[in-house]
């Protein structure tokens, strides 16, 4: 199957879809002017994707922040991802910031409404200045 | 953005339709008498309500501001020419 590549932007995230690679992942910031119109290519894919699923999938979600419109529609995506567990071993990751209070309620909240094992995961952000730091000139 | 002793107070402002009116205000009503509870509930139905495909129009932006501020939405509409309104609200998030 061939994979989903969506490039972030300034106000959309980066979805990488990809079985071959078994990397299924969703970063970055989530705040299209239109979030129907932008998540329906990735609904089909999934829809396409359930037909078929690997055996065992991991899915990550690695969202910094989203408004509303696009939470109804991130919840599509994990309503289907509840489906393609029917067929198959399926993990979704949900990462949030140790600060958001925000991301990290809203993942208890979707934990609430699917089936599918789910994993709330807490980084802590590096400051930008260290990472700086690590290169060699 | 304004900041006062222990809140930040934030309003924003736009212009709508006159025939909205109404219909965002009874939503503003319905949802600012909403307890916590009732809140985290409608926020799950719409996630789920099938038939919803656009939750604009369900003031689920409203329902998330109440569950994330603590703070009923103060509002106001006034009327600009026969087509036109002002809608501002107001709601504020206390410093910790």
């Amino acid at each position: 199957m061939e994979p989903l590549i969506i490039k972030a932007t300034e106000d959309t995230p980066e979805i990488i879809f990809d079985p071959e690679n078994e990397v299924f992942e969703i970063s970055n910031v989530s705040l299209p002017e239109n979030a129907i119109e932008f998540y329906a290519p990735v609904i089909d894919w999934l829809k396409k994707y359930k037909k078929n699923p690997l055996p065992k999938t991991v899915f990550d979600f690695n969202i910094e922040y989203l408004n509303t419109a696009s939470s109804k529609q991130i919840f599509e995506l994990i309503f289907l991802i509840d489906k393609i567990n029917e067929h198959s071993d399926v993990l979704i990751r949900w990462h949030y910031d140790a600060i958001d209070e925000d991301m990290r309620s809203l993942g208890v909240r979707f934990t609430h409404l699917v089936k599918v094992k789910f994993e709330l995961v807490e980084y802590e952000k590096e400051e930008d200045d260290e990472e700086e730091d690590d290169y060699d000139f | 953005m304004g900041q006062t002793e222990d809140e930040y107070v934030l309003t924003s402002g736009n212009y709508i339709p006159n025939e909205y009116v109404a219909d965002v205000k009874e939503r503003l009503d319905i949802i600012n008498d909403m307890d916590n509870n009732e809140l985290n509930e409608y926020f799950n139905k719409i996630l789920l309500d099938q038939n919803v495909i656009d939750p604009k129009k369900t003031g689920l932006g409203f329902v998330d501001m109440r569950l994330k501020t603590y703070r009923k939405i103060a509002y106001d509409f006034k009327e600009v020419d026969d087509k036109y309104s002002f809608f501002t609200l107001q709601t504020s998030v206390q410093i910790n």
